[in-house]
């Protein structure tokens, strides 16, 4: 009965879409490898402005599904279906707004089932967890501003921290040369052109820094809904001459080796990868203070918080960099050393493991009753 | 004197003509180890005479001072009973053998079940199979969900005299509310789903349920609805809640709003309805319920609420189900343009070897010939439809449309097999 714990092991990570290097992906290839029976299923096969990634390594293996016919009323019967026959005892929500209502009726069906979200802002998803939460036992979440905003919810879902990272083995300081003093430096922004990210705040900025200082330098890296309109937008700027809009980076690093200082002007966000991916890179960061964001930036040794909008301060930030080399040699030393110390990425995949370990061995979550 | 393990509840209301019937078909259970607890309501036939005639100690005739209704008198069985499971039976209707053995035994299988029903059988007021069991039985002798909320919208799929009721279960749940005329069979089994009790349904029909014209249910729809209304706020809706089944919360509205029964109540007490279940207040009892559908709304908050929620029930598209017909749609488009494309290659085909035919001069091809040139008139012809239907994305015209291209690629297909075969022999 739905008291009792579940012997099932299987894992089914409910995705909208796979979107190449997303974090989420490699967690869930991170666990197969490490021996855990994850199926991943998606329901969009593309989405707009992404690159998907096709899984081969999980559908060589039959552990890859689509359920883009499972649309409409049919969910939970597909559901069901794969449960029972993948001995399904986690079900892992991730951004799959498509899961919410389906997966409130498996539960009726499946009591014994674990639900647990991911929520890594507060965005829509967190919104719609307001609504459902009730049905899951869990929720994990990467800051502490979502666990605040999170615990003792009126869910009754446990919420547990894990805080991402990165590989810094393989981000690592691509050895840039310092500018010369003088020499005007290279801002970039690395990230989806998607409206929470703010591609748009960091074409203004750039206009007024322009302004302010015309041998800057600005450099766009990344994909989305948004890529036309910042393409146009760039093309109908006073600034068009100093920004350039380079789209797909194969690797982050590539992006990451071509600038001096990463600009993160999200208005909404969680932790995002590319202040760590930057840190590890030797890379400061200047970045809006929102979301999980606050929580990643060391003053002064990692970077600085300053919205996007101010844009006196960043002028001033970034005339300060120019003008004290050693200053920002300094600055990418200390970046580094932060992300060594608190963006490791093992212990991230470690702390996911225990969190879906944990969640296995737990007696799943009471359906509830009136009584 | 221990407990017996049944306590089956007959209840009795001027059925003298079946309920020798009934009871003949509790003694000859293959299980043995049961009470009968026969309420009778104030009967006005021979109902009493009949019951007291069987002398078997087994059987405990009540008789009701004054006429309570069915649901008061199912109060009073209930109450009496002291099986650890209540086995209902109407006195219209009657049990196989074999009916509550095998209720045990799927018990036995499964212990979380605290009520359990079954098929029936439909029989008419003679005892004869019904004339329409072929038609009616396969709506109601379904692989029901009886656990699932989406299950009980709008609809009772559990008839009584099939079931058998944890007795402990239902003293816990409660009794029938005695107001109740038309559906208190439904507001209980809500209100036990609504409670935590888990259903059972064995697909064995081993009930005949006897379809009469007087049947209470059927007498009074608006009743019906308004009953089945009250069991939805107060059980159904606020489970639906507390599991997070917004569609079905939704699908409830859908329910009522399009009732055909809606505009049989006043516009207030449908709009108090759809109100009621948008904010689903507790509710107390059926009269307070029925009472207060009718009351003024001085703040006017609950009618703007009702009237928007019959406005929004009305024009409801289930969720999910647009987006799965424009996804049928792209099927069907797909499956259209390639027959097209098929039907294209084999007039092509159809055509050469026609020409072929007519060039090796062979007689007995003629008819062949003219039959080909109607298909080919045809074939034309469902074209230029299909190119009409082009502009048109309703998904049922596409389907006949590729369905029509089919046949003619189809007959196109026949034919081209016969001029090869004929070819083959000139």
């Amino acid at each position: 009965m739905a008291e009792t714990a579940s012997a099932a092991r299987g894992i089914l990570a409910l995705f909208p879409f796979l979107v190449v290097g997303s974090l989420p992906v490699s967690v869930m290839r991170e666990m197969r490898a490490r021996g855990h029976d994850v199926t991943v299923a998606r329901y969009l096969p593309l989405a707009q402005g992404y690159t998907m990634d096709p899984l081969d390594d999980f559908a060589a293996e039959d552990r890859l599904i689509d359920l883009s016919d499972a649309i409409g009323p049919y969910g939970p019967d597909r559901l069901e279906a794969i449960v029972a026959e993948r001995d399904i005892g986690l079900i892992l929500q991730i951004g799959s707004p498509w899961g919410y209502a389906q997966l409130a009726r498996l539960k009726e069906r499946r009591p014994d089932l674990r639900l647990v979200d991911t929520l890594y802002n507060n965005g829509p998803h967190f919104h719609a967890f307001a609504h459902y939460g009730p049905c899951y036992d869990g929720v994990l979440v990467e800051s502490r501003e979502m666990v605040s905003l999170l615990e003792g919810g009126p869910h009754g879902a446990w919420v547990r921290q894990v805080e991402s990272g990165v590989d810094i083995s393989r981000f690592v300081p691509a050895g840039r040369a310092l500018q010369p003093p003088g020499t005007e430096l290279v801002l970039g922004y690395v990230g989806r052109m998607s409206a929470e990210k703010n591609p748009l705040g960091f074409v203004t900025m750039a206009e007024a820094l322009h302004a302010a200082r015309p041998g800057l330098r600005f450099v766009m890296y990344g994909e989305g809904a948004m890529s036309g309109e910042v393409k146009a937008r760039i093309a109908a700027s006073p600034a068009r001459e100093a920004i350039d809009f380079r789209g797909f980076a194969d690797h982050p690093t590539t992006a990451l080796a071509a600038i001096d200082v990463l600009v993160v002007p999200s208005v909404l966000d969680g932790r995002p990868a590319a202040i760590m991916e930057a840190n590890a890179c030797g890379v400061p960061v200047i970045a809006a203070p929102v979301g999980g964001i606050p929580e990643l930036i060391e003053e002064g040794r990692s970077g600085f918080l300053c919205p996007p909008r101010d844009t006196a301060r960043c002028a001033g930030l970034v005339a300060a960099l120019q003008e004290g080399p050693a200053r920002f040699a300094a600055l990418r030393e200390s970046a580094r050393q932060v992300a060594e110390a608190r963006f490791d990425r093992r212990r991230m995949m470690d702390a996911y493991e225990a969190a879906y370990m944990d969640a296995l061995a737990a007696p799943a979550r009471p359906l509830p009753h009136l009584a | 004197m221990s407990a017996p393990k049944l306590s089956f509840i007959v209840l009795s209301y001027n059925y003298q003509d079946y309920i020798r019937t009934t009871l003949r078909s509790i003694l000859d259970q293959t299980v043995q180890d049961f009470e009968v607890v026969v309420v009778d309501d104030c009967s006005t036939d021979a109902s009493r005479d009949v019951i007291r005639s069987y002398g078997d100690p087994r059987i405990r005739l009540i008789e009701n001072e004054r006429n309570l209704g069915g649901a008061g008198s199912y109060n009073v069985a209930v109450q009496a009973a002291r099986g650890e499971w209540l086995v209902n039976l109407d006195a219209d209707d009657w049990i196989a053998p074999q009916k509550c053995e095998r209720q045990l035994a799927a018990l036995a299988r499964d212990p979380s079940i605290d009520i359990l029903g079954g098929w029936i059988s439909l029989v008419d007021e003679t005892g004869g199979r019904h004339a329409r069991a072929e038609e009616i039985e396969p709506l109601i002798n379904q692989d029901w969900q009886l656990n699932r909320v989406e299950t009980w919208i709008g609809r009772n799929p559990l008839c009584r005299s099939s079931t058998m009721v944890r007795r402990e279960a239902h003293l816990r749940i409660g009794l029938d509310d005695t107001a109740m005329v038309r559906a208190p069979d439904y507001e209980l089994w809500t209100r036990a789903l609504a409670q935590g009790c888990r259903f059972g349904l064995l697909h064995e029909p081993d009930t005949f349920y006897r379809l009469q014209s007087r049947g209470v249910t059927h007498a009074d729809p608006v009743g019906t609805l308004i009953e089945m209304s009250y069991a939805t706020i107060r059980n159904l809706a606020p489970l639906a809640e507390r599991r997070c089944l917004f569609e079905a919360l939704s699908d409830m509205l859908v329910w009522l709003a399009k009732n055909p029964q809606i505009i049989s109540v006043t516009p207030r007490e449908a709009s108090r309805l759809a109100a009621y279940m948008l904010t689903l207040p507790a509710q107390t009892d059926f009269p307070a319920f029925r009472e207060s559908l009718k009351a003024e709304d001085p703040t006017g908050v609950l009618d703007r609420l009702g009237r928007f929620g019959l406005l929004q029930g009305k024009a409801h598209v289930p969720s999910g189900l647009l987006e799965k017909l424009y996804a049928d749609l792209d099927a069907f488009t797909e499956a259209r343009d390639y027959w097209r494309s098929q039907a294209e290659a084999w007039e092509r085909e159809a055509r050469l070897l026609s020409g072929q035919a007519a060039a090796a001069g062979d007689d007995s091809m003629g008819s062949v010939l003219a039959r080909l040139g109607v298909l080919q008139a045809e074939l034309a012809h469902a074209r230029e439809q299909r190119d009409a239907y082009l502009e048109d994305r309703d998904r049922w015209k596409l389907r006949a449309e590729a369905g029509e291209a089919a046949r003619q690629a189809s007959l196109l297909h026949r034919l081209r097999a016969r001029l090869a075969a004929l070819r083959g022999r000139s």
